[in-house]
């Protein structure tokens, strides 16, 4: 705490000796942060808020110290990124070629489109009991769920992709002698990458959400698990862990998600769509 | 405890899979008949459709008739049928249905207005408020089912709880529409109300609410997509008092009664398609500037 209020008083001087230095936003956004902390440090160091309901920075961090020596974080990060990464890989493999098949063929879309749209609208933990009974607790089930979550998005963007491809630019690869191989390799395929890229951000957002709920219903690991098990226990700053957590790690898999799709979409006038996550 | 003891289906009340398929093929021919005489209610690409969708039922239906796969762990049609009717007959569905849709507009409402609200705050008011933007951001990246845990904590069990979460699933993608909306203001038509001697919050009602109403519709569409994801997680943990169709779902799990599993989710995909028209019915409402 004493070294929260050094850190508060030192960028203050900071800030007045030299304005270029620290910037005004800057300085304005990390001002709250600390205000905050001092402030949910003190209401609970003074019985303010009982340190069940909110629990105060320090013991958080000091929780998480503990677990990552023992190694218990680990393992269940581990176990997290095991199945957000096996379901999503699963879906990116399955969607994108059926994006761009019924992309390219988009008569044949009309006859799925009802049965698409039901499975699209069903959220994917109501699936989940079901995937229980059919898998069995364990890994499958969550996969399974995690699977469903990112399909439809990079699907239905893949697909949109496709579509907006411009006739002229296949019609001139046509002239030129090209078949539908070529068409694919240097027309379809660099449009479509864009799009692609915006449905596997948004994907990647509903199965982020998808996994936490499949671990907190239905797992023996990973930090959904880790986040039940200490509300379970009244265990609040074990909570606190397991949601700053899955925080860095969204954050760190989102940053670089967007650094991948600007790499993409630097051919692409107005790329880098705008996204809701 | 469990809520789901009902009185077991009767031999005589479960649609035997002859009847169900006579049942689908007379839909399937009034379908038909309704696609010649009203070409535009019932189209073409509509029928193509159906006809996959009846193709799937069917064998779907003759899968478990012919014990391809156990029946008990995928449970025909026809059952799931019978049961839904058997449900709604005894009135116990109406009571679970109200609860969800309770709760996800209890949380829709409270989103939409609080995140218009808060995102022209951080985005119009930019000056006084953007210091919000980065704890927004720090609990935007925590998605809403890690809050369940802290809302059981704070709300108690019940529905509060399930409100609060649902409510941060629906809040954060309108938020963003709305404040993405105000980035598209067009600058001149600002500066017209500004020469016409307007000031800052004729600005708010005449050019920025007409605009962002587009985006925060786009929004609300996102947003009721999660907002249908986290109700049924809240309720599979069974955070609101033991109601809603994500209990049914789970409670009838734990009794391995598959057929109601089945029920409750075909039930939250339809409830899903019909709120996404709803908030689709609003597009036009509003003309937009451009």
């Amino acid at each position: 705490m004493a070294a929260l209020v050094a850190v508060m008083i030192v960028v203050t001087v900071l800030r007045a000796s030299s304005q270029d230095l620290v910037g005004a936003k800057f300085y304005r956004v990390l001002m709250a942060w600390l205000i905050f902390f001092v402030f949910a440090e003190g209401t609970i160091y003074y019985g303010v808020f009982k340190s069940i309901l909110l629990a105060p920075p320090t013991a958080v961090i000091h929780r998480a110290m503990f677990y990552l020596e023992k190694g218990y974080l680990q393992i269940n990060i581990a176990s997290t990124m095991f199945r957000f990464i096996s379901g999503f890989f699963i879906a990116l493999t399955l969607a994108a070629p059926l994006g761009l098949l019924f992309g390219v063929y988009d008569k044949a879309y009309e006859w799925i489109a009802p049965a698409s749209n039901f499975l699209r609208m069903t959220p994917p933990p109501a699936i989940l009991p079901f995937a229980i009974i059919m898998f069995g607790i364990g890994e499958a089930p969550a996969v399974f769920v995690i699977t469903v979550g990112c399909f439809f998005p990079i699907f239905l963007a893949t697909m949109r992709g496709v579509r907006e491809v411009e006739t002229i630019h296949k019609e001139v690869v046509q002239t030129m002698g090209g078949d539908q191989m070529d068409v694919l390799k240097h027309v379809i395929l660099p449009s479509a990458l864009p799009s692609v890229m915006t449905g596997v951000r948004i994907g990647f957002g509903i199965g982020w959400l998808v996994l936490v709920a499949s671990e907190i219903v239905a797992a023996d690991s990973g930090l959904g698990f880790m986040i039940q098990g200490g509300r379970m226990r009244l265990d609040t700053p074990t909570v606190f862990v397991g949601m700053a957590t899955i925080c860095i790690l969204g954050l760190t898999m989102d940053m670089f998600l967007k650094q991948l799709e600007k790499y993409v979409t630097v051919r692409k006038k107005g790329g880098g769509e705008y996204i809701y996550y | 405890m469990h809520g789901t003891v009902f009185p077991p289906l009767e031999i005589g009340e479960v649609l035997s899979t002859v009847h169900f398929l006579e049942i689908l093929s007379a839909i399937f021919l009034i379908l038909t008949v309704l696609n010649r005489l009203l070409p535009h209610i019932v189209s073409a690409s509509l029928m193509k459709g159906l006809a996959v969708l009846g193709g799937i039922i069917v064998s779907w239906e003759l899968i478990s008739f012919y014990e391809i796969i156990n029946p008990v762990l995928l449970p025909p049609p026809s059952r799931v049928v019978s049961l839904m009717a058997h449900l709604w007959s005894i009135g116990f569905l109406q009571t679970q249905i109200y609860s969800t849709v309770y709760k996800i507009t209890y949380a829709f409402t409270l989103a939409l207005v609080s995140g218009v609200t808060i995102g022209i705050m951080i985005s119009y008011f930019s000056n006084t408020f953007s210091f919000l933007e980065s704890f927004l951001n720090a609990i935007r990246v925590v998605p809403a089912p890690a809050w369940l845990a802290l809302a059981i904590l704070w709300f108690g069990i019940g529905h509060a709880s399930a409100i609060f979460i649902i409510w941060l699933g629906i809040f954060f993608p309108i938020l963003l529409s709305a404040v993405a909306g105000v980035a598209k203001v067009e600058q001149v038509q600002v500066e017209t109300v500004l020469t016409f001697g307007g000031d800052k919050y004729d600005v708010l009602l005449e050019v920025v609410l007409p605009v962002i109403y587009h985006h925060v519709l786009t929004g609300a569409r996102i947003g009721i997509g999660i907002g249908w994801i986290t109700v049924v997680t809240a309720e599979l943990v069974s955070v609101s008092a033991n109601s809603g169709l994500g209990w049914m779902i789970n409670d009838s799990r734990i009794l391995l009664d598959i057929t109601t599993v089945m029920v409750g989710m075909f039930l939250i995909g339809f409830l899903g398609i019909v709120s996404d028209a709803i908030i689709n019915r609003f597009e036009g409402l509003v003309p937009g500037w451009d």
